[in-house]
């Protein structure tokens, strides 16, 4: 029973076998739970949205196509579940951005000088609108039309929130290496 | 698009490729409590979903029992109307058509007939002749078809006309006076009475036969059926037994694998009143001291406490068996409504709100094992009566039986509108109680 197929995971879960859904939550919720992190403030909230999604994941297993990829779909409905929970709670708030300051900073930058763990540090002090569009555009590829009818808002703002968080998330990576530089010193 | 252009895009989407990258190799450690957490919410959306499904059967059971019930409802009316009209034709028949054998009896004064209005007011029973006629239903030729018993005098008389056979029973007048009532107009007794002295041969009881067969039918739903009667007040007992549970909310609930609801059975009295269009409203006084036995499943391990109690949770893993007696006192406050399918049957449905008055004490198995503050064995101390709102709503079926008693048994839910905090357990703010069960009553309805 270690190795078991997708496909079989799925017909388990569908079956509401609960040794299938936790073999299912044990071989996603982990990389899932890295996904969340990265749309929420702290890892309480991650596991928050990441319980909510496992239990829309169990309740919506049997409309899964085998066609397309499990984790992909997984992913697709951590994100959604993601969205969702900020928008029910009507805390996305889109601070204004000054365009030309956010692409004077745009530059250069060594992400793999950086552990994960900080990144994912930087990207959840975001401000919360800026986060969204973040990692909507940049890590789960939606274009700026498709960010605008997620959450809500026009093209521009979108475009502008994620000059201004990826400029915030640039100062914040420089501001941490630069610390840590002086540490070694 | 300028070079510099090109090179910031180019960098954006370096940017982001490597973002991407990263956080997609990042696995961070899960709490241990997180499938636990899952899992409970599967348990209580699967108990929800079977609760769904078993309330749809009991639906689905409501609706077909309503259904039949008007289908016959319709269907006797249809017979009935059926019947009426053939009786109308009958009678017409066995009056004015089909008179086989008349017995010539001495003409009734003219000042009797003028005083009970006429002949054709109270024809037959002023009728100078004693007119036999054939039965058109039985094929029988009956003496008292046609509204009147023969005095015993005649019905010699009758029997050498007719042959021993053919000349029918008298009937008992008692018997048969619900339906006289129902068909016929009746002189005043003392008319008959005058008439039975004036008259040569004379008339003895006034009876008539019930000659369709739906007259008692006729009588009974005139004079029982009290669903679309008047305003009538009502008394009665009731009683309530299934199952209670109580529900943990918040993350509280998330240190429990299962929790077993317990029986739950009360009884009181039931008073209200019933309006004529089937509404009614109710009200009543129950207690219950059947109490809770709770068993609970711990989890080994749980991060949330228990608001209200300082430090870590004072609970150990394992099953866990809760000795929770409960008085409680209800006082509900409902509107209903009754749905007569019949003279016998009806739907009966009700919704209110029910006030509490709650006194509790808990104890604990001796075998189990505790730590902090809820020791093996011990028992709390009472807590003082306490109040507590809840809402509720039945439905089911009602029978009556004769003219003032009405039975019901109704499927019912009740849930708690508030939580117990600084209730009867204060120590278990995020709880409150789900009673799902059946309701047995009984009203005397006063006429």
């Amino acid at each position: 029973m270690t190795n078991i197929s997708d496909i079989e995971l799925v017909q388990g879960c569908v079956d509401q076998n609960r040794f299938y859904q936790k073999k299912l939550y044990e071989r996603f919720a982990r990389k899932m739970l890295g996904v969340c992190m990265s749309y929420s403030r702290d890892t309480y909230e991650a596991e928050n949205i990441l319980q909510e999604s496992f239990i829309k994941i169990f309740e919506n297993i049997k409309r899964y196509q085998p066609t397309g990829s499990l984790e992909g779909w997984i992913r697709r409905i951590v994100v959604n579940t993601a969205t969702d929970y900020y928008r029910k709670k009507k805390r996305i708030k889109f601070s204004e951005v000054n365009l030309e300051d956010a692409e004077y900073m745009i530059g250069d930058l060594d992400l793999d000088s950086f552990a994960v763990r900080d990144i994912i540090k930087a990207v959840q002090e975001l401000p919360e609108g800026s986060r969204m569009v973040f990692t909507l555009y940049a890590i789960e590829g939606y274009t700026h039309k498709e960010i605008g009818e997620t959450l809500d808002i026009s093209v521009g703002t979108s475009k502008s929130q994620f000059s201004r968080a990826r400029m915030l998330l640039q100062e914040k990576l420089k501001r941490n290496e630069q610390r840590e530089s002086k540490r070694f010193l | 698009m300028s070079n510099e252009s090109l090179n910031d895009f180019y960098n954006q989407n370096r940017f982001n490729k490597k973002l991407r990258e990263r956080i997609d190799s990042f696995e961070p450690e899960l709490s241990d409590s997180l499938w636990d957490r899952i899992e409970h919410d599967l348990v209580k959306k699967e108990n929800r979903s079977k609760r769904a499904v078993w309330m749809v059967y009991v639906m689905g059971g409501l609706l077909l029992l309503s259904g039949l019930g008007i289908y016959h409802l319709a269907n006797e009316n249809q017979k009935l109307a059926e019947a009426i009209k053939n009786q109308e034709e009958v009678l017409q028949q066995e009056i004015y058509t089909t008179p086989e054998v008349r017995v010539e009896r001495e003409q009734f004064p003219d000042e009797i007939i003028a005083e009970n209005g006429g002949a054709s007011n109270t024809a037959p029973a002023l009728s100078n002749t004693l007119t036999i006629a054939p039965n058109v239903r039985s094929g029988r030729t009956e003496a008292s078809t046609i509204g009147m018993n023969p005095h015993p005098s005649q019905q010699a008389l009758i029997s050498e006309e007719l042959g021993e056979e053919n000349a029918g029973e008298l009937l008992d007048a008692e018997d048969n006076e619900e339906a006289n009532q129902a068909l016929m107009p009746l002189a005043p007794n003392d008319k008959l009475e005058s008439i039975n002295t004036i008259a040569s041969a004379p008339v003895s009881a006034f009876t008539v036969r019930p000659t369709h067969p739906h007259a008692k039918f006729v009588q009974a739903r005139k004079g029982k059926n009290i669903v679309p009667g008047r305003v009538r007040p009502y008394v009665g007992l009731t009683s309530e037994l299934g199952s209670n549970k109580q529900l943990v909310k918040g993350p509280y609930a998330a240190r429990f694998n299962h929790e077993h609801p317990f029986m739950y059975n009360s009884k009181g009295l039931q008073f209200g009143v019933k309006f004529r269009n089937g509404l009614f409203v109710q009200s009543g006084l129950s207690s219950s001291v059947s109490g809770a036995n709770l068993w609970y499943d711990f989890k080994e391990t749980f991060n949330d406490t228990v608001p209200g109690i300082a430090g870590p949770d004072s609970l150990v893993a394992g099953k866990t068996h809760v000795v929770n007696k409960q008085f409680w006192i209800d006082i509900p406050v409902q509107l209903g409504y009754i749905y007569s399918l019949n003279s016998n049957w009806a739907l009966t449905g009700q919704a209110g709100i029910t006030y509490s008055i709650i006194n509790a004490y808990s104890g604990f198995e001796p075998n189990q094992g505790f730590s902090g503050m809820d020791q093996a064995g011990e028992a709390r101390p009472h807590h003082p009566f306490k109040n507590y709102w809840s809402m509720s709503g039945s439905a089911g079926i009602a029978y009556q039986l004769g003219n003032n008693w009405m039975i019901d048994l109704q499927a019912q839910y009740r849930r708690g509108l508030q939580n117990f905090n600084g209730q009867s357990l204060p120590n278990h703010p995020n709880r409150t109680n789900e009673f799902l069960g059946g309701r047995l009553g009984i009203r005397y309805i006063m006429r």
